[in-house]
């Protein structure tokens, strides 16, 4: 009998090691960010977030992009696809249509079946570049310690009469790169007021009205896929310019609008640089 | 060992041990023993605009996989291939290609079996661990590591593992560390072997470790969870209790919070002749386990939270099925079974079955930290609880009853009525969508006919005035014993407040089985819904088109 309680003893013992956790006390919340460097390339990183106006949990994705803006400020540069059928229109309350063509396409082409979900810089994370919103700062702080391997400039012209848009872009690649490359241009608007579905227990109807939309992309400027810089690759210093022109739709706010880049492999569509600066 | 050299090893054994069962007697590995099963399901898929069915770029997809397994003598070696042209509606399109995500060996020597690979397992009842598959849900949380299970002596299982958890054809980025003792006292100590009181003890513990790359947290990269259980059985009397506690976890499932979890289920069974009684009693608060702390769906996760309600099998009475709420729950079952003796009232010339089962989930109550601190704000320890207070909100109740009974030589029937009143807000996330109060009613009636044939038909009708209101359904299915079987059924939203969407959902079916082996085809709409199994649920669109699936095992 005392062999046998000894013998379950040890045993049950040598599970104990098993139990390591970690208690967190305060501060349980880390402080504001860096917002990057002045004067320099540093890397930055696209947050492609999937949401859509119907969707009562994207709320809470967004609040987690704005957030981690906060956090990463001019390093983080968030776009807001609107697609699938959480992005439908329904009337009463969900006349705006925030789908686009380009928008239908990435959300169609990764396979987005539910929101909120992101892409950050299209990279796979535990085998998908499908993240949900809670691990899209672990993968942003993932990328942003890789040193930049292209800088972007972008030279914005706008004609608020006529409307029309003239853009720039000088990418240049900072070591060598294999592989096509691509770079892909996108107009966001932010500041955009109207109803959004929402699980916030304030709004017993499941509905906040004057809900604020961020970083809503509102066209592509060059393709949904953007054009090849080339096709083999580029060497470092190596530069590539683009100009390309557009006019805005009447109902966008040009004061609120942006105009987001980025460069990616066209082997794996992983993005090597992105930047974004607004029209104002 | 890479995957490819792995298959290659094992197709060598596999072809090996064909070789040597085929010759019988004096073989070099004689005795081996091969075995496994195959599925396949496809569907294609047409456009239908009424239902709001999905359009399918692929028209066609399919979801299927095999199981090879080989043993000789204390050695068992298997694998599982898998593949996904693409994924069909409903599943995670995580699921793409094709891949052998489980793979495994394993041998047993003096009481002690060794796992490396993949392997399932579960802890007591899951509280704190439990890995398996459900390929009808999409769930395969397999670990890829090493697991020990030794029995040092009589009555004493001792099992440890570590690895990986399955993520799609991946794996997730947490290392999940467990132990789990289990003891059946009445077998260990020979002085309580012939003792009418059957005692069972267990303990478990689990850790997991995540690397904290949140920029916004400090994040525990270490989380525990322990358990202990209690099992007592005296004859027809079986009672269990099972509690389980984790330190800090905050993680997408509690909306970072640093509350620990708790959680305790019990359950009492006891059967005498012709009756039977089940009770059982949970509480749950903040208990979601996850080996990625951003994982969300049925991805990932460690543990497995038993539901205590019913799970309905028919059609409109499972249509709006119960998912357990790892935030927080309070639940209690009872369920009744009669046996009704012959030619009673009642019980007929054959006797007869009464069921009856009550099931309620609540919230559990929660207070606030503070005057400034919401309920559930990130980034602090959440709330409190008082553990024996509900909460306000009723998550869930269902009270049914249920009647079988063989009527003559060549028919037999259920009839069968619930009650359900279903939190639609709370259980699929739509704050806006609010209490469902439904009655179901259904007949399933079998009639025996000539030369091995039947013919079994069901009428069902749930009436509510809430969500898609009334739906009406009937089945007749006909069957050729024991190969053909040939249904057409139909459900209709007649009650459905929107005119345009008052649809017939028809379906017709064959399936052909021989041996193992078993073909089903079928034609028709599929409602969107919501398919659960034991408190794990996947949501399912809408669909239109044909339904292709074979079965096999050898």
């Amino acid at each position: 009998m005392i062999r046998k309680l000894i013998t379950i003893l040890t045993f049950l013992l040598s599970g104990l090691f098993l139990a390591s956790c970690d208690i967190i006390e305060e501060p349980k919340m880390t402080g504001p960010g860096h917002n990057g460097h002045q004067g320099e390339v540093v890397r930055k990183v696209l947050l492609e977030e999937f949401t859509g106006h119907q969707c009562p949990n994207c709320p809470d994705g967004a609040q987690e992009a704005a957030d981690l803006k906060a956090f990463f400020g001019d390093r983080l540069v968030i776009m807001s696809i609107h697609a699938g059928f959480f992005a439908r229109t329904t009337a009463p309350h969900f006349l705006a249509d925030y789908r686009t063509t380009a928008g239908n396409n990435i959300n169609s082409y990764f396979g987005i079946s539910y929101n909120p979900v992101g892409m950050v810089n299209r990279a796979g994370f535990s085998g998908s570049p499908i993240l949900t919103p809670s691990a899209w700062g672990g993968a942003i702080s993932q990328i942003l310690q890789q040193e930049p391997q292209a800088g972007i400039e972008i030279s914005l012209n706008y004609q608020s009469i006529s409307r029309q848009l003239n853009a720039s872009f000088k990418t240049t690649a900072l070591e060598n790169i294999q592989g096509p490359i691509y770079l892909a241009v996108f107009l966001v608007e932010n500041n955009i007021m109207s109803p959004q579905q929402t699980n916030d227990p304030q709004y017993p109807n499941g509905i906040k009205e004057n809900y604020i939309h961020m970083h809503v992309l509102r066209t592509d400027i060059n393709g949904p896929w953007g054009e090849e810089l080339s096709e083999i690759g580029a060497g470092a210093g190596q530069a590539f310019m683009k100009n390309y022109n557009i006019t805005l739709d009447q109902g966008w706010n040009a004061t609120y609008c942006s105009v987001i880049a980025f460069v990616y492999s066209g082997t794996n569509l992983e993005v090597i640089q992105a930047e974004e600066k607004k029209l104002f | 060992m890479n995957k490819k050299t792995f298959l290659l090893f094992a197709l060598a054994m596999l072809v090996q041990g064909i070789f040597v069962y085929g010759q019988g007697q004096g073989g070099l590995l004689q005795g081996a023993r091969v075995w496994g099963n195959f599925q396949l399901d496809a569907q294609y898929y047409l456009p239908d605009s009424i239902i709001e069915a999905p359009d399918v770029d692929e028209k066609i997809r399919m979801n299927a996989f095999a199981n090879l397994n080989f043993s000789w003598q204390g050695f068992t070696m298997g694998m599982r291939y898998e593949s996904y042209q693409n994924a069909l509606l409903g599943f995670d399109p995580g699921y793409r290609g094709n891949g052998i995500p489980y793979r495994f060996a394993s041998y047993q020597q003096d009481n002690l079996e060794v796992t490396l690979g993949n392997f399932y397992e579960q802890f007591g009842n899951g509280m704190v661990f439990r890995s398996y598959v459900d390929h009808n849900l999409g769930v395969d949380n397999a670990m890829d590591g090493i697991r020990l299970v030794y029995r040092p002596v009589s009555g004493v299982t001792l099992k440890g593992l570590i690895g990986q958890q399955r993520l799609f054809f991946d794996k997730g980025p947490g290392i999940v560390r467990g132990f789990d003792a289990e003891m059946n006292l009445n077998q260990t100590f020979t002085s309580l072997a012939e003792n009418p009181n059957q005692w069972m003890l267990g303990t478990s513990v689990v850790s997991k470790y995540q690397r904290d790359q949140n920029p916004l947290f400090n994040l525990p990269e270490n989380v525990a969870a322990f358990a202990g259980r209690l099992n007592y059985l005296r004859g027809a009397l079986n009672l269990s209790a099972e509690y389980g506690y984790k330190v800090n976890d905050p993680s997408a499932d509690n909306n970072f919070i640093y509350k620990d979890g708790n959680a305790l289920t019990m359950t009492g069974s006891w059967a005498a002749e012709g009756f039977g009684l089940l009770l059982a009693a949970k509480r749950i608060d903040n208990m979601g386990f996850r080996s990625d702390r951003a994982a969300s769906s049925n991805n990932l996760q460690i543990n497995f939270l038993p539901p205590t309600t019913r799970q309905h099998l028919y059609s409109l009475s499972g249509m709006y099925p119960y998912a357990t709420q790892p935030r927080g729950e309070m639940g209690l079952l009872g369920e009744l079974t009669f046996k009704l003796p012959r030619e009673s009232f009642l019980g007929g010339a054959n006797g007869a079955t009464l069921t009856v089962n009550y099931s309620v989930a609540n919230s559990i109550h929660k207070t606030a930290l503070n005057d400034t601190t919401a309920i559930g704000q990130r980034g602090t320890k959440g709330y409190t609880s008082d553990f024996f207070r509900t909460g306000d909100t009723l998550y869930f109740q269902d009270f049914n009853a249920e009647y079988s009974r063989r009527f003559s030589r060549n028919l037999r029937g259920l009839i069968s009525y619930a009650y359900i009143t279903y939190n639609q807000g709370v259980i699929e996330g739509h704050i806006e969508k609010g209490m469902v109060y439904a009655h179901i009613v259904v007949a399933d009636f079998t009639h025996r006919l000539p030369n091995r044939r039947s013919l079994r038909w069901e009428l069902q009708h749930l009436a509510t005035q809430q969500d898609k209101g009334n739906w009406a359904m009937a089945l007749l299915e006909y069957s050729i014993a024991p190969q053909w079987s040939f249904s057409l059924s139909d459900q209709y939203n007649y009650g459905n407040d929107n005119k345009d969407l008052r649809v017939h959902y028809v379906t017709l079916g064959a399936s052909y089985s021989k041996n193992a082996n078993r073909f089903s085809l079928s034609y028709g709409r599929q409602r969107e819904g919501i398919i659960c199994v034991g408190g794990v649920c996947r949501q399912v669109p809408a669909s239109n088109g044909f339904m292709l699936s074979v079965t096999s095992s050898f």
